[in-house]
Parts: structure tokens; C-alpha cells; sequence
């Protein structure tokens, strides 16, 4: 089988707000960047369902708001975990990133008669309003107008284009290896630097919010090339997610806003079980808390058939109910005039992900990452409001600081006499690429009729969904999580090796597609479970019932690599977050 | 409990299977062939839900990216359902039991896979 090589100075692999972000960086500093993603653009990420809210500190903020009050906000809610390093950093740039975006021509909502100067919306854990927004979509306008300037930068976007993994050659980074999805190709994309910007893995959830591109692809190919994943059992859970009917499936019920109105959670005997739980009053519960409690009750048999617990909004006003929203479920099949919604809570967001310095830089030379693909900023607990300013952030840093390992590693070559363009041996590309080839040669077997034991990629995405949803959801056990890692390891060693698709033409093969995601699915499901064992206590997202309270030698994050085929655990102390 | 998804107006009839021809075709400038397939009920199903179906548990060669943002508001998942165009994600397969008749509203490069036109 053919492979097709090109050459650039900077990869990007995502076109979400990270990705193009970082893409616009890098060629603000005269580098060729290329962006890979595996949907379309204007269509993928998770940016664009960012609805409401980017955080800043602008320089009209609030009287006493400031970025330490900022970082302070975000390192409390983070409970501990965070690097107070990459939190300085995104509070103290914020402002700038929304500057820039309004640059690019985003026109967020004016506070008065000055069209310049934004509105600040107050969320909840801000010490101060620092929300701005645009109408009620604000992650749709950001990826316009930055799409619209990668445009007109030419910078290549290559779409239905899957990152498979990193090419690595004695320690070095030289590219990255991927599939094409319209012709079936396989590529090397050669490149001395190379960013992360995949997004999170909400999608090896059964029940979650997340776009379906959310295959936690960014974290499969770190760990594969060896770099350290960071804070991986913090996974946030969005408490009231439908879990029916089935086009309502995976849809946020507005919990934020009903609940404080009145909304009550009853379990499957119609019982309104909050109070049993001492968690203070559902009024004032926390995403987080709310699913702790949720869980419990599940957990406790209160749950439905489908694992899902009843909010009601009996009693309330029905012009309470946002009707934009409204619209939409009635489209999907909720009936308006229920008063109760099958409800649990569905993944969300990952708080871990690929560890990053202030640089964007990983531990690989070469390697970059930015957005929800890293950890390090919010810890145990995202505060609302940040994931854009963070894309934002260190999108722009990972486009700078890839683009300058670039420029560097020409001079140095520039030196040596060579081309200054690194070249992937043969060698190492077809051992990169072997997965995929495995997969492609299996598929046109079983098309011939001669093949055995397979395993359809639907197959494994329901078998990593099931097991993660059981056992590594909002709660978790020991029990459990070792159960999870075993079904994982195995579905890495032994189901990768049987995964095959149903259909023979290359050309547009969903199947194939979908396999390649579910290597990534395995891997993140795995970071996840493993860490979540290893920390045995309860803080922020992650919830041992078998280790309820919170233990202080666990301020700490844990970094996960995985060594030959092992997990490698390391705690990473953090240093005292002092409050006020 | 008068539940969301289980109010009896809009329970689905699961004996009845959702009888659909749905537009194929090989490459881009290809002439459409319709292939009728039955997909199996279920409730609240909407007409992205059917294609999905079509594609991971009927039929490994029909292509169909799947991207949308599941709320109707991105446009990426807009068909041609019997001559009307709709939002797959926020339309509900009807409960009579009708032909369905799907195709494309937007440009595809093979059955209902996006063409991408500005890739080098």
C-alpha cells in the first residue's frame, strides 16, 4: 500500500478553537502550518456548542477583579489539583485572547452604548462578572470568524483526515502518520512540530453531552508516543443529561437555571431523595455535587430501567421554562407539557489531559498541546466558562512556541547542511503506520471471505461505552475500576487485533474510521480508570465510594504514562493554594 | 409519572418497522439509485438516529458522516426527507407508517458523505 508524504513546519491536529487558534499563531510567525482534522471545520469541536460564556479579566472589569482574583477563583474550584503556573497564565492572557478575537471581528454583547466594550455576565464560582458572550453562541461565532482568517491565511485544513499517531524516530519527533478518509490513504505528514488540539474524550460515555468526533483521540496518541497524561480520573459530569427518547439522548436539561427556580430530582418510586444525603440544599448544589448525589441514588437502586433518575418541574411557572430550549425537545419528541424528564448525569468534560508547561510544551521536544486535550488548569473541578478562554490561551502559546521549535530546528539543520526539513525513515513510518494497515488488510480479508474471529468497530465502541458508563462513571469503586481496566487491557491486547470493518472499499469507510477512534477510546478509557484506582479518596469529579472523604495527601496531581504496555504512576505535589 | 419520552400520544408502535428508501450513490457526479431499507422503531427515534442505523447495524457499505452538534443549530446534518428539507438531528421519523423517501440536501461526495471541496 502506498504512502503519501508531505512536508510542513507545524502540524495541528484538530480544528476546533484550539486548533485554528494555534494555526493562526504559527503563521503570524511565518512558518507552514497544516491542520488536520478528522470532520470539517466549521462543523466540528466542541467550541461550537460552547453556548453562553468566555471568561476574562478585561480592562473594564469589575472594581477589585483582577487576574490573581481570577487565577485564585480558578485554583479554589479546581480544589487543589491545578498547576498554579498554567493558571497565572491563562488569567493574566485572557483579556488579550478576547481582544484578539474581537479583532478577528467577533461582536460580543455590548454592555451599553459602546459596541467596544463587552457586557459581563456573572457565572456561578467567579468572584466577579467576567462572562462576555454572543447571543447565546458564542463557541459558533468564535470558530466563524477564526475559520474565516485561516481562510484567509491560506492555511491548508485537510478535513475526513485521521491522526492515527506520531512519528517518532530515536526520540525525536518528525510527524505525524494519518488516514485519509474520502480515498483510503495512508499519509506521513513530516514536521519537526507538531500540536495537540483534539479536544476531550466525553465519547467513550454511553450518556454524554459531547459532540461525536470527542473520541479522546489527543490522549491515545500521546500516550502511544510516550508522553504523560495528567489528572485523568476528573472527568466532569453534567448532572441532568435525557437519557430518552432517543433523540433527546445526550441533550443538557437546564439544571442551572430551573433548579435554583424550584426543579426537584425524584427517583424511580417518585421520592424526592435529595435531603436523605446531607448535601445541603438542592438550590444551591454545585454541577458537582449534584451528580455525587445523583449517582448515589443510582447506585442505591432509586435509578429507572435506562439508569436514570426523574427532575420535576411541577409547581413551576411553565414561562420559567427557557424556550428556546423548550423548542428543541418538543422537536425531539419530549412532550412539552410533561412535568417530569428521565434524567442522569452524562460525561462532559475532561479536566486531565496531555501535560503541558507554560510553553504548551510537553515532555517530547517537538510536541505541543493545547485546549481540552491538556490538564493542568482546572484540576478536580472546571470552573464555568473557561474552556473557551483556555483554547484561546494556549492555543495562541502552542502556535507560538511550535512555530519557534520550528525556526530553531531549520537553523540547526540550516548548520549541519542538510535541508532543514526533517525526513521520517521508511522504517519507522511503516511501523507507525502497522495498526492501520493490520486494520485495512483484516477488513478486505473478511470482505474475501477469509477471515475468523472479528470484532466490528460498533462492537468495540459499545463494549468501551458499557464498561466505562458501569464502572468508571461519577462514582466509582475499587471493584469497579479494576473490572474496567481488565475489559480495557484486554480490548487493547486481544479486541484491537480482531477489529474489522464490514465493508471492503476503502473509500469513505465509516467502519474504518471508527475503528481508528476506538484505539483512542481504549487508551483514554484506560488513563481514566487506572488513575481513577490509584487515588484513593474523594475530591471534586472524582467520587470512591469506597473512599468518601477527602485526604490531604492527595493534594496532589498524577501523572499517568503508559511503559510497555503497563500504567507508570507518578503524584506531582502541588504547592499550598492559599485563599484571599 | 407522566415521563418525557413515555407519553402515551407519542409512543411508537415497535411492530412496525420504519420503511425508508434512501438516496445512494458512488462517487459525486454518480446517478442516485434509491435502496429501501426497514429499520427497526424506537421511540423518539429522529431521522439522523435512522441513518446511523442504516450505516453501524444494516449496511457497512452506505456512508454517512455523522457531525452534528444535536441541538439544530449547525446545519450539518440538513436532508431531503419526501421532498422536504430538514434538520436530521431535531426531526422525528413519523409514527404512520409511510415510505420514507432520504436524500442529500447539501453537496456529498458518495451516498451521504460531505464533499470537502477546498482540501489541496
Amino acid at each position: 500500500m502506498e504512502v503519501s508524504r508531505e512536508q510542513y513546519d507545524v502540524v495541528i491536529i484538530g480544528s476546533g478553537g484550539a486548533g485554528l487558534r494555534a494555526a493562526l499563531a504559527a503563521a503570524e510567525r511565518g512558518v507552514r502550518p497544516v491542520i488536520l482534522t478528522k470532520g470539517q471545520p466549521q462543523w466540528s469541536g466542541g467550541t461550537l456548542s460552547a453556548h453562553y460564556s468566555f471568561c476574562a479579566v478585561l480592562p473594564t472589569a469589575a472594581f477589585g477583579d483582577s487576574p490573581e482574583v481570577f487565577a485564585r477563583d480558578i485554583l479554589r474550584s479546581g480544589e487543589g489539583i491545578s498547576d498554579p503556573k498554567l493558571v497565572r497564565v491563562l488569567a493574566e492572557r485572557s483579556g488579550e485572547a478576547v481582544a484578539y478575537a474581537q479583532r478577528l471581528g467577533v461582536k460580543f454583547d455590548p454592555a451599553g452604548d459602546d459596541p467596544g466594550v463587552p457586557h459581563l455576565g456573572w457565572l456561578a464560582g467567579h468572584t466577579y462578572p467576567r462572562a462576555v458572550h454572543v447571543g447565546n453562541a458564542v463557541g459558533r461565532e468564535l470558530i466563524r470568524v477564526l475559520l474565516k482568517a485561516v481562510r484567509k491565511a491560506r492555511i491548508p485544513i485537510h478535513a475526513f483526515t485521521s491522526a492515527t499517531d506520531l512519528v517518532v524516530e530515536d526520540g525525536e519527533l518528525c510527524g505525524v502518520a494519518a488516514y485519509h478518509i474520502p480515498s483510503g490513504e495512508l499519509r506521513i505528514y513530516e514536521a519537526p512540530a507538531v500540536i495537540l488540539a483534539t479536544g476531550g474524550g466525553s465519547q467513550i460515555y454511553e450518556l454524554n453531552t459531547n459532540p461525536v468526533e470527542a473520541t479522546g483521540d489527543g490522549y491515545g496518541i500521546a500516550l502511544r508516543a510516550g508522553a504523560e497524561l495528567m489528572d485523568m480520573e476528573f472527568v466532569q459530569f453534567y448532572p441532568t443529561v435525557f437519557v430518552t427518547p432517543a433523540g433527546a439522548r445526550g441533550l443538557m436539561f437546564n439544571s442551572g437555571i430551573l433548579v435554583p427556580k424550584g426543579a426537584r430530582l425524584l427517583n424511580r418510586f417518585g421520592e424526592d431523595f435529595w435531603d436523605r444525603y446531607g448535601a445541603g440544599p438542592l438550590k444551591d448544589a454545585t454541577r458537582d455535587v449534584m451528580t455525587r448525589v445523583m449517582s448515589q441514588e443510582i447506585a442505591a437502586g432509586g435509578g429507572t430501567e435506562r439508569g436514570g433518575l426523574y427532575i420535576t418541574v411541577r409547581g413551576l411557572d411553565p414561562r420559567e421554562l427557557p424556550q428556546l430550549q423548550q423548542k428543541l425537545l418538543e422537536d425531539v419528541g419530549v412532550d412539552p407539557n410533561a412535568q417530569e424528564h428521565e434524567v442522569a448525569p452524562g460525561a462532559h468534560y475532561f479536566m486531565g489531559g496531555i501535560r503541558i508547561d507554560e510553553e504548551a510544551a510537553t515532555k517530547l521536544p517537538g510536541l505541543y498541546a493545547a485546549g481540552e486535550c491538556t490538564g493542568g488548569i482546572h484540576g478536580a473541578n472546571r470552573l464555568a466558562g473557561n474552556a473557551l478562554s483556555e483554547n484561546q490561551v494556549f492555543g495562541a502559546i502552542a502556535g507560538q512556541s511550535a512555530a519557534q521549535h520550528a525556526l530553531r530546528q531549520a537553523r540547526r539543520a540550516g548548520q549541519a547542511g542538510q535541508t532543514g526539513r526533517l525526513r521520517a525513515d521508511a522504517k519507522t513510518a511503516a511501523r507507525v503506520l502497522e495498526p492501520v494497515r493490520e486494520l485495512i488488510s483484516r477488513t478486505r480479508a473478511r470482505a474475501a471471505g477469509t477471515t475468523g474471529d472479528v470484532m466490528s468497530p460498533g462492537e468495540g465502541w459499545q463494549a468501551v461505552r458499557s464498561v466505562m458508563q458501569r464502572c468508571v462513571g461519577a462514582t466509582r469503586t475499587e471493584e469497579q475500576l479494576k473490572e474496567a481496566i481488565a475489559v480495557l487491557e484486554d480490548l487493547r491486547d486481544n479486541g484491537i487485533r480482531r477489529l474489522t470493518g464490514r465493508d471492503s472499499a476503502l473509500p469513505y469507510n465509516r467502519d474504518i474510521s471508527r475503528a481508528l477512534d476506538l484505539r483512542n477510546m481504549i487508551d483514554t478509557g484506560w488513563s481514566v480508570a487506572v488513575a481513577a484506582l490509584e487515588r484513593r479518596e474523594s475530591r471534586g469529579a472524582h467520587v470512591r465510594l469506597d473512599a468518601p472523604e477527602r485526604d490531604e495527601a492527595w493534594t496532589c496531581s498524577l501523572a499517568v504514562r503508559l511503559s510497555n504496555g503497563q500504567a507508570d504512576l507518578r503524584k506531582n505535589p502541588r504547592g499550598e493554594v492559599k485563599d484571599g | 409519572m407522566s415521563a418525557s419520552g413515555n407519553a402515551s400520544a407519542r409512543k411508537a408502535n415497535p411492530a412496525k418497522p420504519v420503511m425508508c428508501e434512501v438516496a445512494r450513490k458512488l462517487f459525486a457526479d454518480d446517478s442516485v439509485r434509491f435502496q429501501t431499507y426497514e429499520v427497526p422503531r424506537q421511540d423518539g427515534m429522529t431521522i439522523q438516529d435512522l441513518l446511523r442505523y442504516i450505516a453501524d447495524e444494516l449496511d457497512g457499505t452506505f456512508a454517512f458522516f455523522e457531525h452534528s452538534c444535536k441541538r439544530g443549530f449547525c446545519g450539518s446534518c440538513l436532508v431531503t426527507v419526501n421532498g422536504r428539507k430538514v434538520l436530521s438531528c431535531r426531526t422525528l421519523v413519523p409514527l404512520e407508517p409511510h415510505v420514507l423517501r432520504i436524500e442529500p440536501a447539501m453537496k456529498t461526495e458518495r451516498d451521504f458523505w460531505p464533499a470537502w471541496p477546498e482540501e489541496d
